[in-house]
């Protein structure tokens, strides 16, 4: 019986491995983009992103299956990204910190096509990581490629809602966007 | 490409969306997401957390304990009142504690609005047990300087021949009181900026 339950045990610890492994193939670069969203820095996002794989981690044993595997990953990515963003305010508001550069690739020799491309995702990452928590997460989410159906999922809203918070977050990100290039 | 024309809304999201999931994970990145790092600190996360939870159980009974002990021993009035007023704030303590760890445990893998939800009244409850230390202090403060002359003419004749004494107890008391109201104000200052912050978040997730 106690080696039954010790198999069952390794058995669901492999299954768990497994299952990890598999959501990290499939969401890694989903999930490092939107640890870039809520982070300043390429460190900072590095950080975040295995933050949040180790929420996934610990998440997985009370996954269900309710929804489907996507919209759990980037439920618990997005919570973690904004609870992260809300303590690096609170911690920020005490003791102001310098921001690191944004990113290395306008610097790197490259060519002109080529940094125009890295320029204008800076831009678009550092846009999004401005917007209000809520038009983050949903144009993250849409950018992303999930339906109207999922994001409503992921962000605990009806389809209709997200298409009316879409439309205002497109708004923000235009004009965050008109800023940046007007600062340049 | 004008931005501001509605009329090019697919072509801008389409570029936007492409450029979003154009940003491979740099080699920062793909170090960071490799699954065996994460399983250690997975692991080193779970141990902080029952260790935790070990500290906060036996400190919280540990302290309840020896004021209960302390009460049956001394029997005195004073003693009596000082454990009516610890024990009550050792058990809220502990329970807030249960309270915040709960509240996380139950919104894993819930959606954004109700991880916000939650986060918004951890916040709140945060907020007011702030403010009830920092009235709390500020009564135990009142009540000392009111207790303090009392205290100082009922031993007069022993403070007459040590007056230094007198003054080494009030700047202590000012420097207590006065080091106790700066972290109270600090953290409740803190609290509220926090909760304000969750406020806002949970504000942008409506429409």
């Amino acid at each position: 019986m106690r080696a039954e339950t010790a198999d069952d045990l390794m058995s669901d610890d492999a299954t768990q491995r497994a299952t990890f492994a598999r959501l990290l193939a499939a969401h890694g670069a989903g999930l490092a983009r939107v640890a870039r969203v809520y982070a300043r820095s390429p460190a900072e996002a590095a950080d975040l992103a295995q933050d949040l794989a180790v929420a996934i981690w610990t998440a997985l044993p009370t996954f269900r299956g309710a929804c489907s595997e996507r919209t759990f990953v980037y439920r618990i990515a997005h919570n973690r990204g904004i609870s992260h963003a809300e303590g690096r305010r609170v911690r920020e508001r005490a003791t102001p910190v310098v921001a690191e550069p944004p990113d290395v690739a306008d610097s790197r020799p490259s060519l002109e096509e080529e940094l125009d491309a890295a320029r204008r995702r800076d831009a678009l990452f550092r846009a999004l990581g401005e917007l209000p928590a809520g038009s983050r997460a949903v144009l993250t989410l849409a950018l992303e490629g999930l339906p109207h159906d999922e994001v409503a999922e992921v962000l605990g809203t009806t389809p209709n809602s997200v298409a009316v918070r879409l439309s205002r977050a497109r708004t923000e990100l235009r004009k965050k966007l008109v800023q940046t290039k007007e600062q340049r | 490409m004008n931005l501001e024309s509605e009329d090019e809304t697919p072509i801008e999201i389409a570029r936007w969306a492409a450029d979003f999931r154009a940003a491979a994970p740099g080699p920062e990145l793909a170090v960071a997401l490799d699954p065996t790092p994460i399983l250690e600190r997975a692991a080193s996360d779970a141990r902080k957390t029952r260790r935790e939870w070990a500290a906060a159980v036996a400190s919280t009974t540990f302290a309840i304990a020896n004021f209960l002990g302390l009460v049956a021993w001394r029997r005195t009035a004073i003693v009596a009142a000082l454990a009516a007023f610890v024990l009550p704030v050792l058990v809220a303590l502990f329970g807030y504690f249960v309270y915040t760890q709960a509240s996380q445990r139950r919104v894993v893998g819930a959606a954004i609005a109700d991880h916000v939800t939650a986060a918004v009244r951890r916040n709140r409850a945060r907020y007011q047990f702030a403010r009830a230390s920092l009235l709390t202090l500020a009564v135990l403060t009142v009540g000392f300087w009111i207790w303090l002359p009392f205290f100082l003419l009922g031993s007069a004749d022993k403070l007459a021949a040590q007056p230094w004494r007198i003054a080494i107890a009030v700047v202590a008391a000012l420097t207590i009181f006065g080091l106790g109201f700066w972290r109270a104000t600090r953290v409740v200052r803190s609290a509220r900026e926090e909760l304000e912050s969750w406020r806002a978040v949970a504000a942008s997730l409506v429409g």
